[in-house]
């Protein structure tokens, strides 16, 4: 909650649907299934019908709608199936980072909780949609964890397990080996992509990709430091600063800001959606985001 | 002071650095660990901006640095004398720095009387000071005298006197140059006396200046000198007489001496005496006595030396050592003891003791029972001793006349008080009021004072005395009451006051053998007894430089050191050179050279070392644009490092070209390609024994000539060559007789014997690399070979053999059948038994061979 008493992401369900009264829900045609329809539909709009063209079998004509108006229709049947969703979260050291902090400020939730949520939250969606959901925790040694998730109650049970035990994924899931279909149709990547391009090595071929940059609101903030503390991370060769230093001109933040936007234009040039997630983003942009990726999903595939 | 000490070298500085360095770290951890280091792992985004290495590239050398350079050490050398040597030039004579040193030593005064002296100083001073600055110095002090103008320097010249003490030019021209700025030319006058020479080394000045002699010897005026070498004390110290034992001894020639020996105290004659040395003696002992009255006490305490003088009826070189100075000795001096009788009996005397040791030491007792006025009149008495604390009233010992006025102070003047208790049963309050009354001052009241009413014993009298300002004597330190005895100073009257706090007796404690020795040295201590009994002479200075350290009363009353009366001369090849001579006929003397700082040497070196830098700096940039030029670099490399390169191949050496278009390429790729021998075509054809031509492992000839002396022998060259491990192989016509020429000399004797032989079918030219049935023969002629050192060092071929094997093969008609293939293995076999020898005899190829058999 925001200190206004707005829902941010870190107050995410998974349960919690979508709100159907807003207009992209409204004007979606139906909520069943992401990628392909279930279920045969009547439907005299030229939706899945087209206009005859030499070379179409006479059969596959609609007489009934030529007779209406006069117009040579053909009906296309389509195969339909649910989508292979696959779900990643960067289950990495830098996910669970969670600084002591000596100021008075709320101790924001992990990064891994923030993510855990989203993609149980998709999970969710995706389940309910009928579609085929795989839910995977990449570790920082590229190793992978799986779970799938076949349907609302499968997502219900992990979500409890990881709120019980703070969202500590090591206690839940143990390294397999997985082979990662090539036919990945939806692919979403939860991560602070911190550990290098990993996402790249795992979902290159997927139809459909959308990234969930997550971040943690300290780290999109310098309110927290002080100015004589000294921050480090050794990860590439032993990198040190003090506070002041990243403070002075409001460093840390500029530099966080350049590298997320070019993140973000590297995501969009292959074809990747981008949202930068954080602590303190409202539950209502995450929704109008996940409104968004199902029309455009759905545009895409008409 | 340690640490002040520290030798900084390589290790020390290596293992302060390593201690600085764990300080620094362990310091750096303190603060890496106290900071509160957080980590914030967004921060490796900062890494991904960082930009790439520049990457590393080679740039062109910095030519125009080193041209700079160069320029620099040229503006170094024409505008500034730093950086420079020390080089010795020729000195602008109008410039020298001349310092004149006079030696005033009592050896000196042989040679010359001090009018000459001066004349003579006084002359080279007019010569010298016309070139340039003239100072002056002399023995006597450490001072330099510089005179503006002659009347300066005869003032001057008229105070010098020859003084008593001994100098040495060392220490006295060493001091004085230190306070000299420059000096170009020092002269010496003096005479050649070894006492004053003794440690000079003069040489070592000569870096800095010319050092020259100026030899004293203008008026020698006796052989011989006679002096007082010794004096002896002889009485005791119950003597009523004064006897000594003088001897005097005579240096120089040996000739009959005599004179008169006086003893004069405060211009009293004490003795006189007559006395001689014959020719054969070094030395006589006069005897010399006198009453003890003649010398009142007084004279004594006046602290005056007593003078002996020798007059010699002969003429003497030395005068100055004809007095000579001693203590009196054997007076003795008054004491006065206080001592309240309590018996009759000498044993029942507490002050018998004290009275037998002060008479053995030489003193003379004057003993009263109780303080008199005559006790008190006797005036300059060192000492006075109050034994007290026995009688029934302490005015006895202790009257009120002690008091101290201003009178008083005069009369007892430098004289010393003892408090001593009378017994082990004296009181101690007693004393103790005597020495609150001895330190009391007659100005003011003197009334029992209260604190002694408590000193009933040893302890509280102490704790008394302690009180009243007095030092502990004896004793632990800090145990007031282990002390001998406690002192205390009247400032304004010097009067000293030693307070014992115990008896002294030899009953009481001290014994007979201990009490004498502490009694001595608590006088001598006290400075009332200050000779030894036996021999006391005034000092005698050796050396005049160490004026300084020395007490000035001594210095006027010392005596003239042996080694300057000896008449002992250095030797004149260790003395500078002398200037007298040339004083005479130069109109005055100029250093030949002076030190001067050149800067070229050192220039000239850098300039050099520039220039090579600037060589290779335009070599490698030629190499650096054009990189093709590779054979360049290494000739360029190959000239530093001296590569002798016809050693890496063999050669067909000594080969006399009949035929110079023969060739042998085909040869040279046949040979490489079938075995690992770098073969080089090339012939050596500059026929020479002393060349190159005996560096080789073969030799391939086609004539005896060359390898033969004028005699038709085989060179000694060439034998040499072969026992080395030379393979000689000679190819044509050659009659058995012209071979046995060759093997006459060298090849008869019993260790080297051996003849001529056909080469068998299964000699090692047959299997040494190929195996062959046969070697091509012409006309029948068979191969002939000399075995020698257990190996074939020498071949002959019936035929030309080089023909047959050159690109251009020319068969004769006989070896028509014979193929190429042949004449290549055949000419390998040849070269692997020159190179190699038989190898294939090694049992480690035998299976190989075998093999290859079957």
């Amino acid at each position: 909650m925001t200190e206004l008493g707005m829902a941010t992401i870190a107050d995410l369900n998974p349960f919690e649907f979508l709100d159907l009264a807003s207009n992209s829900i409204k004007n979606d045609m139906r909520m069943q299934g992401s990628f392909q329809l279930l279920l045969k539909r009547p439907s005299k709009l030229p939706e899945y019908s087209r206009q005859y063209t030499q070379g179409d079998p006479i059969q596959l004509i609609d007489w009934k709608a030529y007779a209406r108006n006069d117009q040579l229709i053909i009906q296309q049947k389509r195969n339909e199936s649910g989508a292979r969703v696959v779900i990643a979260i960067e289950a990495t050291e830098t996910m669970n980072w969670a600084p002591e902090i000596k100021k008075q400020i709320v101790q924001p939730p992990k990064k891994m909780e923030i993510a855990c949520r989203i993609a149980m939250h998709l999970a969710f969606l995706h389940t309910r949609m009928g579609d085929y959901v795989q839910l995977l925790f990449v570790l920082e040694d590229a190793k992978v964890c799986e779970l799938r998730m076949k349907n609302g109650a499968d997502v219900k049970d992990l979500f409890n397990k990881l709120l019980n035990l703070n969202f500590n994924i090591e206690k839940v899931v143990a390294p397999s080996f997985v082979e990662l279909s090539s036919q990945v149709d939806i692919a979403y990547w939860i991560g602070d992509l911190l550990n290098g391009e990993l996402y790249k090595e795992h979902f290159q071929r997927a139809k459909y990709q959308c990234m969930f940059h997550t971040l943690s609101s300290l780290e999109m903030s310098t309110d927290w430091m002080e100015s004589d503390q000294c921050f480090f991370d050794e990860s590439n060769g032993a990198n040190e600063k003090i506070g002041k230093d990243l403070m002075e001109n409001k460093r840390l933040l500029a530099k966080v800001h350049n590298w997320s936007n070019q993140l973000k234009q590297e995501c969009l040039n292959s074809q990747w959606e981008y949202l930068m997630v954080h602590d303190h983003l409202l539950l209502g942009v995450y929704f109008q985001f996940i409104g968004i990726l199902s029309r455009e999903r759905k545009s895409r595939w008409k | 002071m340690e640490m002040m000490n520290l030798f900084l070298n390589a290790g020390s500085s290596a293992i302060g650095l390593f201690l600085l360095a764990i300080i620094s770290g362990v310091i750096w951890w303190f603060v890496r660990t106290k900071k509160e280091r957080l980590w914030l792992p967004i921060l490796r985004i900062f890494e991904k901006e960082n930009k790439k290495l520049p990457k590393l590239e080679m740039k062109k050398p910095p030519i125009l640095s080193f041209l700079f350079f160069a320029l620099l050490m040229l503006c170094l050398f024409l505008f500034t004398l730093q950086p420079s040597l020390k080089e010795f030039v020729k000195l602008d004579p109008s410039l020298t720095r001349t310092h004149l040193f006079v030696d005033l030593s009592p050896s000196v005064s042989e040679a010359t009387t001090m009018k000459e002296y001066v004349n003579h100083v006084k002359e080279l001073w007019q010569k010298q000071s016309q070139r340039g600055k003239v100072t002056l110095s002399t023995s006597r002090s450490k001072d330099i005298f510089y005179a503006n103008n002659i009347q300066e320097l005869d003032k001057w010249l008229e105070t010098l006197q020859f003084h008593k003490t001994g100098m040495r030019l060392s220490s006295m021209i060493g001091q004085q140059l230190e306070l000299l700025n420059d000096v170009n030319l020092l002269v010496v006058f003096s005479d050649q006396d070894a006492h004053s020479w003794n440690g000079f080394n003069w040489s070592y000045l000569r870096d800095k200046m010319d050092v020259k002699y100026f030899p004293v010897n203008f008026s020698p005026k006796a052989k011989t000198n006679a002096y007082i070498s010794q004096t002896r004390y002889l009485s005791t110290s119950d003597s009523k007489t004064m006897d000594w034992d003088i001897t005097i001894q005579r240096d120089g020639s040996n000739t009959f001496r005599s004179g008169k020996l006086i003893a004069e105290f405060q211009s009293k004659i004490l003795f006189e005496s007559s006395w001689e040395i014959a020719p054969d003696r070094k030395d006589t002992t006069v005897h010399a006595a006198w009453n003890q009255n003649l010398v009142s006490k007084e004279a004594y305490i006046a602290n005056e030396p007593l003078n002996w003088k020798i007059v010699s009826e002969e003429s003497d070189a030395n005068e100055i050592d004809n007095v000579f100075y001693t203590s009196l000795l054997g007076v003795k001096q008054n004491i006065v003891l206080i001592n309240d009788i309590n018996g009759e009996h000498f044993l029942e005397d507490a002050s018998q003791d004290i009275n037998s040791i002060l008479q053995v030491l030489g003193f003379h007792v004057e003993r009263y029972d109780h303080v008199n006025s005559i006790a008190l009149s006797q005036s300059n008495i060192p000492l006075k001793i109050l034994l007290g604390g026995g009688s029934k009233d302490f005015n006895d010992f202790c009257p009120e006349s002690f008091f101290l006025n201003e009178d008083t102070a005069k009369l007892t003047d430098k004289s010393k008080i003892w408090l001593i208790p009378q017994n082990s049963e004296a009181s101690y309050q007693q004393l103790c009021l005597c020495a609150s009354r001895l330190i009391h001052r007659k100005n003011q009241a003197w009334s029992k004072p209260s604190y002694c009413e408590d000193s009933v014993d040893k302890n509280n009298f102490a704790n008394v005395l302690r009180s009243i300002g007095a030092s502990q004597v004896g004793g632990k330190i800090g145990y007031g009451t282990d002390a001998l005895a406690w002192i205390m100073k009247d400032k304004l009257s010097n009067r000293e006051i030693l307070f014992f706090t115990v008896p002294l007796s030899a009953r009481n404690g001290f014994g007979y053998s201990q009490l004498p020795i502490l009694l001595k040295e608590v006088l001598k201590w006290q400075g009332v007894w200050q000779h030894n009994a036996s021999v006391e002479n005034w000092v005698r200075i050796n050396d005049h430089g160490i004026i300084d350290q020395l007490d000035l009363t001594l210095l006027q009353k010392s005596n003239v050191p042996q080694s300057e009366s000896e008449m002992k001369v250095a030797e004149l090849s260790a003395l500078p050179p002398g200037i007298g001579l040339e004083l005479k006929n130069a109109e005055a003397f100029t250093p030949s050279r002076e030190d001067k700082d050149n800067p070229l040497p050192v220039l000239r070196i850098i300039l050099y070392i520039v220039f090579f830098l600037v060589m290779i700096e335009l070599i490698l940039l030629l190499i650096a644009q054009n990189r093709k030029s590779k054979a360049f670099t290494g000739l360029f490399f190959a000239l530093f490092l001296f590569v002798n390169f016809d050693l890496y191949g063999i050669q067909l050496a000594g080969f006399k070209l009949q035929n110079p278009s023969l060739k042998y390429d085909k040869l040279k790729e046949e040979v490489e390609s079938r075995t690992s021998i770098t073969f080089q075509k090339d012939l050596i054809n500059n026929y020479s024994l002393d060349g190159q031509l005996l560096r080789q492992p073969w030799m391939w000839l086609d004539s005896l000539q060359p390898i033969v002396d004028e005699q038709g022998d085989l060179h000694k060259k060439i034998f040499y060559w072969l026992k080395k491990g030379g393979f000689l192989v000679l190819q044509g016509n050659f009659s058995r007789m012209d071979l046995d020429r060759l093997t006459k000399n060298h090849f008869t004797n019993s260790s080297y014997k051996s003849e001529w032989k056909s080469l068998p079918p299964d000699s090692e030219l047959m299997r040494s690399f190929y195996l062959l049935d046969f070697l091509p023969e012409c006309q029948e002629a068979s191969w002939q070979y000399l075995y020698f050192d257990k190996r074939i060092a020498v071949v002959v071929i019936p035929f030309d053999f080089l023909k047959l094997i050159s690109d251009h093969t020319v068969k004769p008609s006989c070896l028509a059948n014979f193929s190429n293939e042949m004449a290549i293995r055949t000419f390998v076999n040849i070269l692997m038994v020159a190179t190699t020898t038989d190898y294939k005899k090694d049992q480690i190829h035998l299976p190989e061979i075998l093999k290859r058999l079957r």
